[in-house]
C-alpha cells in the first residue's frame, strides 16, 4: 500500500456499505469516530420532515433544550461547568438503553429544578410582602403613638380647622378605635415607591380637596418590589380621611399609582400581635428560602459535573441520525445502504470499524463494504499534520486542488518562508521573529485552544533561511555607493529567483537572463551578431543567437503540440472503443441520475464523442498568449523581492541613524539618559514597524507571488475539499 | 578564489541533494521531508551563489566621502 504524500491528493474510492438495521447506530457511531468517509445524500428529493429518523432527532432536540436550560441556570447561579478534558471527548456514542436512561435522568433533573425555581419564586414574593407589612406596622405605630400623646391639646382645639383630627378620650384603655369610629374616621396604610410620593400627594389633595391627613416615612433599606422584581426605595404612608366614599377614592388612587395597601388594625394590641406573628412568619419563610436555595445549588452542582459529557453524547447522537437520514432503506432485506467517498488507502481501517460495531452490538450479520466504479470526480483529500496544515490552508485559500493534481502546498513549505526571508532580509530581526515563534511552539499545548491553525503554522515557520551565509563583504557597510551595488545585486537576484521558481514546474520556456541594457536590446535587434568591443565573453554572439532561436521555437511548440497529441489519442480510443463493446460488470450506484444499467461506461463513450478539435485549438491559443505575456509581467513581478528588501534595509538603517546613533557620541549622565530613551524608542519602533508591519508586508507579497505568479503556471484549483463525517470536526465546529 | 568555486560548491550541493534523496526512511512524511531538504539546499546554494557571483567581477568598489566610518567610532 503506497504511502500518501503531500505531492498529490489521495486516491479516493466511491464505496457502498450494506448495514443491517440492528447494527446501524453503532456502525455509524464507529465511522464517526474514524472520520474517513464523506457520505452522499441518497435521498435528495425528500424534505427534512419526511426523513426516516426525524422522530429520533426530535427526541434529541428536546434533550438538548433541557441541557441548554441547565446551562442557563448554572450561569445564573455562577456555577462553572466542568470542562471537557482530552480523554473525555472520546466518549463513544451510547447504546439505546443508555440513551433511554439518560433521557429519564435529564427529565427528572429538569422537573426538580423547575419545581424548586417556582417555589423559590413564590416564597420570595411572600417574604417581600411580609417585610413590607412589617415596615408598615413599624412606622404607623409611630404615628399612632404621636397622636395619642397630644390628647390634651386636642381637647381644646377640636373646632379649629388647623387642629389635628384625632381626638383621644381614654388612652389607657386603648380606645382609639372607639374614637375613630365615633368620628367616622378611616385610614389607609400602605407602601409606595419614593419617586411617586409627591405625585401621590398632589393627586390626593386635588381629588379630595384637602380633606385628608397624610403622613409618610421613608424606609431605610431598599426593597425588591414583589410584583415587578425591581429594587426600589419605598415609603410607608398613612392617610386619614372622613367617610367611606373618601376612603374608597383614596384606595382607588393609591392602587392606580402602584402603591401596595396593607390593612392595619386600629387597635394597638391587635397591631402588636400582628407584628410578632409577622416576624415569626418572616423567619419561617427565610429558613425555607435558604433551604430551597441550598438544595437547588446541590442539584445544580451535580448537573455541572456531567453537563458537558451529556451535551457531547447528544451532539454525537444527533449527528449519527442526521447521517443515517442520508442512507437508503432497503425494507426487503432490512438493511441500510450507504454511499460515500473514502481514501483508497483506508479500506482496512474502515473494515475494522465495521467489525467492531458488529461485535459491540452482538449481531451475527456483518456489514459489507463494496467498492464502486465511477467517472464522477472525487473530492480532494490531502493528509496534513499540524506542521503542514498551515501551508496547505494558505494554498487552499486560493483554491482547493483538483483531484490528484500536483499540490503546490508541498513546495510552499520551503519556498514561502524563503521568499518571505528574501523580502524581510534581516538576520537580527529574523532572530527576534524566530524567538517569538519558538515561544509559541514551546507553549503549544497551552495555546491549543486559542490560536487558529493558520497563525500557528506560519509562526512555526518564520525560521529564516535568507541569511547572509558567507554573504556580502562587510567592507560595503557605511560606504556611500552601497546602494548602487545592492540595488543591482538585488534586482538580478529577484529575476533569477523568479525565473527558477517558474521553471520548476516543467514548462519548456527560456527567458533571456537580464544583462546590461544594451546587450539585451541588441540581442533582439541584431540576432547572432555582437560587436567586438561589447563582447562580455567569447562566443557570446553564438550563444545569444541560439537562445533567441530556442525562444522563438517555443511559441509554436506550446501552441501546437498538445492539441495534436490529444487528437491522436482520441482517434486511438475511438478505434478501440468500437472493438470492445463489452462492459465490465460494475455495481451500479443507487444514484438516480444513472438511468441505464451499465451507464458508467456509456458515459465515457459519450464524452469521447464530443471531442472538438477546434475548441481545443482555441484553448491552446489563449493559453500560449497568456503564457508569453505572463513571462514578461510575472518576471518583473518578482522585482518586488528587491523592492521590499530595499525598503526594509533602508528603514532599519534610518531608524538606527535617527535614534541610537546620535546618542552614541554623547558622554556622561546626559549621554546615558539619552541612550536609554533612544533605546526604548528604537526597540518599540523595531517591533511595531519593522517586525510586525514589515513582516505582514513580506507575508502578503510572498503569498501573492505564490498565488499569482507560481500558481497560474499550472494550478487549476477547482476541486472540492473532502469533508468526512467525523465527530472531531463536528465538535470542533460547535466550539467556535 | 575564482569562478570555479561556484561550480565546486554547486557540485557539493548536488551531492547533498542526492544523499537526502536516498537517506530519508520510508514513512508517511517521506515526500515532505525529502522535498523540504532538497528545496532548502537549493535555496541556500542560490542565495550564496548569487551574492558570490555579484562580487566576482566587480564593476564598482566601496568609496567613502569624508565622515567617520562607523567601525572607527570610539566610546
Amino acid at each position: 500500500m503506497p504511502y500518501s504524500s503531500l505531492f498529490r491528493s489521495e486516491e479516493m474510492s466511491l464505496i457502498q456499505l450494506y448495514i443491517p438495521q440492528e447494527t446501524a447506530q453503532p456502525t455509524v457511531a464507529e465511522l464517526g469516530e474514524l472520520g474517513l468517509i464523506q457520505f452522499r445524500d441518497l435521498n435528495p428529493d425528500v424534505n427534512a420532515f419526511q426523513r426516516a429518523f426525524v422522530k429520533e432527532i426530535r427526541r434529541f432536540d428536546e434533550m438538548e433544550r433541557h441541557l441548554r436550560f441547565f446551562d442557563a441556570q448554572l450561569t445564573k447561579s455562577d456555577i462553572p461547568v466542568r470542562p471537557l478534558t482530552g480523554d473525555i471527548r472520546n466518549i463513544h456514542a451510547r447504546s439505546a438503553q443508555e440513551i433511554d436512561d439518560l433521557e429519564e435522568k435529564i427529565i427528572e433533573h429538569e422537573r426538580r429544578i423547575t419545581q424548586m425555581n417556582d417555589s423559590y419564586e413564590t416564597l420570595q414574593k411572600q417574604y417581600l410582602k411580609l417585610t413590607e407589612m412589617k415596615f408598615v406596622l413599624q412606622e404607623t405605630r409611630v404615628f399612632f403613638d404621636e397622636a395619642t400623646s397630644r390628647q390634651d391639646n386636642i381637647r381644646n382645639s377640636f373646632d379649629e380647622p388647623t387642629a389635628p383630627l384625632l381626638e383621644q378620650q381614654d388612652l389607657e384603655h386603648g380606645s382609639e378605635s372607639l374614637v375613630l369610629h365615633h368620628l367616622n374616621l378611616g385610614f389607609v396604610t400602605g407602601v409606595i415607591s419614593r419617586a411617586k410620593m409627591l405625585t401621590f400627594e398632589r393627586i390626593l389633595w386635588r381629588a379630595l380637596r384637602g380633606n385628608l391627613y397624610l403622613k409618610y416615612v421613608e424606609i431605610d433599606e431598599p426593597i425588591t418590589d414583589p410584583e415587578t422584581d425591581e429594587v426600589l426605595e419605598k415609603n410607608v404612608f398613612i392617610i386619614f380621611a372622613h367617610g367611606k366614599e373618601l376612603i374608597n377614592k383614596i384606595t382607588k388612587i393609591s392602587e392606580s399609582l402602584g402603591a401596595t395597601l396593607y390593612p392595619v388594625d386600629s387597635d394597638p394590641n391587635v397591631r402588636d400581635n400582628n407584628s410578632t406573628e409577622i416576624t415569626s412568619q418572616i423567619e419561617a419563610r427565610n429558613s425555607v428560602l435558604q433551604n430551597t436555595y441550598n438544595v437547588r445549588r446541590t442539584e445544580l452542582l451535580k448537573i455541572a459535573e456531567d453537563l458537558n459529557i451529556w451535551m457531547t453524547i447528544i451532539k454525537k447522537e444527533k449527528a449519527i441520525y442526521h447521517t443515517m437520514n442520508l442512507f437508503n432503506y432497503d425494507s426487503g432485506r432490512k438493511c441500510l445502504i450507504a454511499e460515500g467517498w473514502c481514501p483508497s488507502n483506508d479500506f482496512d481501517k474502515i473494515n475494522q470499524a465495521l467489525r467492531n460495531a458488529t461485535d459491540q452490538s452482538g449481531s451475527t450479520v456483518p456489514s459489507i463494504l463494496n467498492e464502486l466504479r465511477t467517472t464522477k470526480e472525487p473530492p480532494t483529500f490531502i493528509r496534513v499534520n499540524k506542521f503542514t496544515v498551515g501551508f496547505q490552508e494558505i494554498v487552499d485559500a486560493y483554491g482547493v486542488a483538483k483531484y490528484r493534481e500536483v499540490n503546490p502546498g508541498l513546495f510552499t513549505i520551503i519556498t514561502f518562508p524563503f521568499l518571505f526571508a528574501v523580502m524581510f532580509g534581516d538576520f537580527g530581526h529574523g532572530m527576534l521573529v524566530t524567538a517569538a515563534a519558538l515561544y509559541l511552539v514551546i507553549r503549544e499545548k497551552k495555546f491549543e485552544k486559542g490560536i487558529s491553525d493558520e497563525w500557528h503554522g506560519n509562526q512555526t515557520d518564520a525560521q529564516q533561511i535568507g541569511v547572509y551565509p558567507i554573504g556580502i563583504d562587510p567592507a560595503w557597510h557605511g560606504s556611500d555607493n552601497f546602494l548602487i551595488f545592492t540595488n543591482s545585486y538585488k534586482m538580478k537576484m529577484s529575476i533569477i529567483l523568479g525565473v527558477i521558481q517558474r521553471d520548476n514546474n516543467g514548462e519548456l520556456v527560456h527567458s533571456a537572463p537580464p544583462g546590461l541594457l544594451n546587450m539585451l536590446i541588441y540581442m533582439f535587434l541584431q540576432p547572432g551578431v555582437v560587436a567586438e568591443e561589447d563582447k562580455l565573453y567569447p562566443g557570446q554572439g553564438f550563444v545569444q543567437g541560439t537562445l533567441l532561436f530556442i525562444a522563438l521555437i517555443c511559441v509554436p511548440w506550446m501552441l501546437l503540440t498538445k492539441p495534436f497529441i490529444m487528437r491522436r489519442d482520441h482517434k486511438k480510443i475511438r478505434s478501440q472503443g468500437y472493438h470492445n463493446p463489452q462492459m465490465d460488470t460494475t455495481r451500479v450506484s443507487t444514484d438516480e441520475d444513472n438511468e441505464y444499467g451499465g451507464a458508467v461506461v456509456a458515459e465515457e463513450m459519450f464524452e469521447v464523442e464530443e471531442f472538438d478539435f477546434g475548441e481545443i485549438m482555441i484553448h491552446q491559443c489563449i493559453h500560449t498568449i497568456e503564457f508569453c505575456l505572463g513571462c514578461i509581467s510575472n518576471t518583473a513581478s518578482y522585482l518586488r523581492l528587491w523592492a521590499l528588501s530595499l525598503a526594509h534595509a533602508q528603514l532599519s538603517s534610518v531608524l538606527w541613524d535617527m535614534t541610537l546613533k546620535p546618542t552614541l557620541g554623547m558622554s556622561g549622565v546626559l549621554g546615558t539618559i539619552a541612550f536609554i530613551i533612544a533605546f526604548t524608542l528604537w526597540f518599540s519602533l523595531t517591533v511595531f514597524i519593522l517586525l510586525l508591519m514589515e513582516g505582514l508586508s513580506a507575508f502578503l507579497h510572498a503569498l501573492r507571488l505564490h498565488w499569482v505568479e507560481f500558481n497560474n503556471k499550472f494550478y487549476e484549483g477547482t476541486g472540492r475539499k473532502f469533508q468526512p463525517f467525523s465527530f472531531k470536526l463536528i465538535l470542533k465546529d460547535d466550539d467556535h | 578564489m575564482g569562478g570555479w568555486n561556484i561550480i565546486m560548491i554547486g557540485f557539493g550541493a548536488s551531492i547533498f541533494i542526492a544523499l537526502s534523496y536516498i537517506s530519508i526512511p520510508k514513512g508517511p512524511n517521506q515526500t515532505t521531508i525529502r522535498t523540504s531538504l532538497i528545496l532548502t539546499i537549493i535555496c541556500c546554494y542560490l542565495m550564496w551563489a548569487i551574492a558570490y557571483l555579484a562580487q566576482l567581477h566587480p564593476l564598482i568598489t566601496p568609496k567613502s566621502v569624508g565622515g567617520i566610518h562607523h567601525e572607527e567610532l570610539k566610546f
